[in-house]
């Protein structure tokens, strides 16, 4: 035990002090009055009580120095010390999805850091607490505080996430500290059911609420129809799930699907083709967490519609392949029609040499002639073809050079003549013959996206193959990036979004509202999907504004709490060591003093009157 | 002890009150106060014949000139009494005020009675000694000029009721006896009542207490000394059993006196020292029928 202010403990002087005003209180004190007549008689009626008397009388004084005693004590604010008596208390709260779950009102998560601050509040004082979050990122939140308000603050911010989260990494963390000795105890609060734990306390917050889900929603379509299908599951029970399908937020069709507790269940609906924007399929019936009872997609592809410039003396095959891979907007025009234009996303000068590169979009440079600035290659000399010499894929491990020869089969190319260009900027080169590059790709000075064919297609056999087209395919791919490619993701994936010389800026708005912009450092950004729900992104490019609605499905995975096969546990540490346990109990203390006192003057008073 | 004054508004008040009597009236003639006897005062009553031996002074003369029959005037018998008030004048009585109100009640006590034409004498008693402070006043100039008296008493020493009125003169039959003291004794005045009552007089025992002596607030440990006799104390650790052992001593005392005066046919009204003299006369004598 110690004294924050032994200076208090002065106040005992009081105890003498006390006694000595007994011993004088006690003193008899002389009256006179007019007849002591009625007093001598009183004797006659006076209950023999002289004993208890006495002894009240000295309880009195016991009390009230008792009283004192206390006092002075917490004045002096004694602190008491116990050995062993306080534990590092490790939290690792799982942030998964799941924990979105209510149960009257209140959701999982939030019981769960209810039921963590219960326990920092019942901890003896000298324990330190430690949260590891474990969210999309695993991150230890507040370390080996001892303070509990600086504990209730952080556990006060905390909030659920809604992805599949395993806790292995948080674990792995805890792990870290118990070997360390940083920690002494664990407690895993989730709402996940494990087969074995071990030297981990386990505090489920899980009451098995009703849960469906969705999840899956495709669309296929065919020459007259749509057929949107998708995936359900009841995580609780068997249930017949009633399910909607909305075009453009409109009620088209209805199904009761039956589906068998943790069963994967299938629905399809087939409607004739129409326009819409906006398909969603929804579980009408209620549950414990909505977020998992719907799915959209998006078709964006017209709104969207690239457009292509073709310069070409003959542009048959080009026209051709483009026209067969994609719904483009493509405008041909002859060389000698050509005049300097910007409003295109792609290029293609086929056997045309422009006097310089166009200000923005990407650029296809077919059988160049002359040197145009800023290109990266330097053109030298017409070649012919030599019978020993083939034409070889280059086979590079880059990821270009994957995009670029993806589906391709390497057919043998036939070429009869090609221009040998020396390249002076990094590119990536699909092909070449004799180690000359034929095509490749990669950046111009000015930053365009650029595919130069050292070759006229007229002289070689490549529009004939099948690898013309998947080339093709990829070539545009590359050269008319969407910024936004896949539309439909599940919660924690990560979104890619791919960053052309024209994009001036690209604002995410999540579903909770919250504006972000992507930083446009490279070709290629990855944003993290932390929410359920649609985000909308709009990608400013060239002054024109392109939306992507992109949805963010719940991970089905969250809905499954029973993880029936996996054990978890801290491995033993014999070198584990409690902290002293400090008792600060003032209130206690003057509390005491003041019932005592309280006692006192009844003790007193019941004597007096 | 202020000086007694009196409060003439008062004495106009109780103008038209009277001390009741009870007894056979023995007083001399002379009084206000009427016998069931025939006698000699002013007020006709009745003829009857003469008898020899009759006092031939009562004979009416104008009857007899008229009938030549000799009979006798009877007139009501009204006799003056003589009302003697007894003031306890030992030093207990000077605490707090019950002197100066002792002294008011015989002052007007022996008001109503001078205003009756009846007599009156006051006496002090001291040690065992009785002293007469007014005696056989008769008539309100009389009366008013020596009531001053009264503030001549100084209440010291100790009282003996029984020593000093037993053996004093008391009358026989006509009037009142007032006896104003604390009481705070043991029985000395059993004598003095049934002595009294033996002469056939009227009493009534005026017991007056200071509110201090009806509800003491001494606590603690104390010593108690009387104020009558330096040598007789009390020694206590006043606390809240002595208090009520006390409460049962008061009662003890008050209720004896009130039963013995019951058994004696004699009055008796505890008077607090701070109640008004309106309310003892108006409301406490007048209930118990002593003034009317």
């Amino acid at each position: 035990m110690s004294f924050l202010f032994p200076l208090g403990l002065l106040g005992l002087i009081a105890i003498p002090i006390l006694i000595i005003i007994y011993i004088l209180r006690n003193r008899y004190q002389e009256h006179t009055v007019s007849s002591s007549y009625l007093f001598e008689l009183s004797n006659r009626f006076l209950k023999k009580k002289k004993k208890k008397k006495r002894f009240e009388s000295l309880l009195s004084l016991i009390l009230e120095i008792v009283a004192v005693l206390i006092l002075s004590i917490s004045l002096a604010h004694p602190i008491f010390y116990k050995s062993d008596n306080a534990e590092n208390l490790c939290f690792i709260i799982d942030a998964s999805g799941s924990m979105n779950i209510l149960n009257e009102n209140t959701s999982r998560f939030d019981l769960a850091k209810e039921k963590m601050d219960e326990i920092v509040k019942q901890a003896n004082q000298g324990s330190t607490y430690t949260i590891i979050y474990a969210g999309l990122e695993t991150k230890t939140i507040v370390k080996k505080t001892d303070n509990k308000d600086i504990f209730f603050q952080f556990s006060k911010q905390l909030a659920p996430e809604y992805a599949y989260i395993e806790l292995d990494s948080a674990l792995e963390k805890a792990e870290e500290y118990y070997q360390n000795g940083e920690i002494s105890k664990l407690i895993l609060l989730t709402d996940k059911n494990y087969e074995e734990v071990e030297n981990i306390e386990l505090i489920n917050v899980s009451s098995h609420e009703e849960n469906y889900a969705t999840y899956d929603l495709k669309v296929k379509e065919s020459k007259d129809s749509f057929v949107f299908s998708g995936k359900l599951i009841s995580f609780e029970s068997n249930v017949s799930l009633k399910i909607n399908l909305y075009l453009d937020e409109e009620l088209i069709d209805t199904q009761e699907v039956d589906v068998v507790q943790n069963v994967e269940g299938d629905y399809k609906f087939e409607i004739e083709k129409v326009d819409y924007q906006e398909a969603a399929v929804e579980i009408e019936n209620v549950d414990a967490l909505s977020l998992d009872n719907y799915n959209f997609i998006y078709n964006i592809t017209e709104e969207n519609e690239s457009s292509i410039l073709l310069v070409s003396e003959s542009p048959f095959y080009l026209n051709a392949m483009i026209n067969a891979i994609g719904d483009y907007a493509i405008k041909t025009v002859k060389p000698e029609e050509y005049q300097p234009e910007s409003d295109y996303d792609l290029y293609i000068f086929d056997c045309y040499t422009p006097k310089e590169l166009p200000s923005s979009g990407s650029v296809w440079l077919l059988n160049t002639e002359k040197n145009i600035d800023h290109t990266g290659f330097l053109v030298q000399d017409e070649r012919i073809v030599t019978p020993e010499n083939v034409i070889t894929y280059n086979n590079e491990n880059t990821p270009l050079y994957e995009q670029m020869t993806k589906d391709v089969k390497y057919n043998p190319i036939m070429l009869y003549k090609y221009k040998k260009y020396s390249l002076y900027r990094n590119f990536t080169t699909v092909f070449s013959y004799d180690s000359i590059p034929l095509l490749f790709v990669g950046m111009t000075e000015t930053n365009l996206r650029e595919v130069v064919f050292a070759f006229d297609l007229h002289d070689s056999d490549l529009p004939l193959l099948y690898d013309f087209a998947p080339i093709m395919r990829n070539l545009l791919n590359y050269s008319l990036p969407h910024p936004v490619e896949d539309k439909n993701y599940v919660v924690g994936d990560s979104m890619q979004i791919n960053v052309s010389n024209d994009i001036e800026s690209v604002k995410i708005t999540t579903p909770s509202n919250k504006v972000s912009f992507i930083n446009l450092n490279s070709s290629i950004e990855y944003y993290t999907l932390s929410e359920v729900g649609t985000y909308n992104v709009v990608v400013t490019e060239n002054g024109r504004e392109r939306n992507y609605r992109v949805y963010v499905a719940f991970d089905i995975e969250e809905g499954q709490v029973t993880v029936n096969e996996e054990s978890i546990s801290l491995s033993k540490n014999e070198n584990i060591k409690k902290n002293t346990a400090v008792f600060d109990h003032l209130f206690i203390i003057i509390l005491l003093g003041a019932v005592v006192f309280a006692i006192d003057w009844v003790v007193y008073s019941r004597g007096q009157y | 002890m202020k000086d007694l004054v009196v409060d003439e508004k008062f004495l106009e008040q109780i103008e038209l009150l009277q001390l009741s009597i009870n007894d056979v009236l023995q007083g001399r003639f002379g009084g206000n106060h009427k016998t069931k006897t025939y006698g000699s005062s002013v007020e006709f009553a009745d003829y009857r014949e003469y008898i020899p031996g009759d006092d031939i002074s009562k004979i009416d003369w104008s009857v007899f000139a008229r009938t030549e029959n000799l009979f006798l005037k009877l007139f009501l018998d009204e006799r003056q009494l003589h009302t003697r008030i007894y003031i306890d004048a030992s030093a207990s009585m000077g605490f707090f005020s019950k002197g100066e109100k002792a002294l008011e009640l015989a002052a007007s006590l022996a008001y109503l009675s001078i205003k009756y034409m009846d007599k009156v004498s006051i006496y002090y008693i001291q040690d065992n000694k009785i002293y007469g402070l007014l005696e056989n006043v008769v008539g309100k100039d009389s009366f008013l000029n020596s009531i001053g008296k009264l503030n001549d008493i100084t209440f010291k020493g100790s009282s003996d009721l029984s020593d000093a009125i037993v053996t004093s003169v008391v009358g026989y039959g006509d009037g009142n006896s007032i006896i104003i003291s604390d009481f705070l004794t043991d029985s000395n005045y059993d004598n003095v009542i049934d002595h009294l009552r033996g002469k056939r007089r009227d009493v009534l025992c005026l017991q007056v207490l200071a509110p201090e002596e009806l509800n003491p607030s001494f606590r603690g440990k104390v010593i108690l000394y009387d104020s009558e006799n330096n040598q007789k104390y009390y020694k206590n650790n006043i606390n809240k059993s002595v208090v009520e052992a006390y409460q049962e001593a008061l009662d003890y005392v008050t209720s004896r006196i009130r039963n013995y005066c019951q058994i004696r046919d004699a009055n008796y009204l505890l008077v607090p020292s701070d109640r008004s003299l309106q309310d003892i006369f108006f409301k406490d004598l007048m209930s118990m029928e002593v003034v009317k």
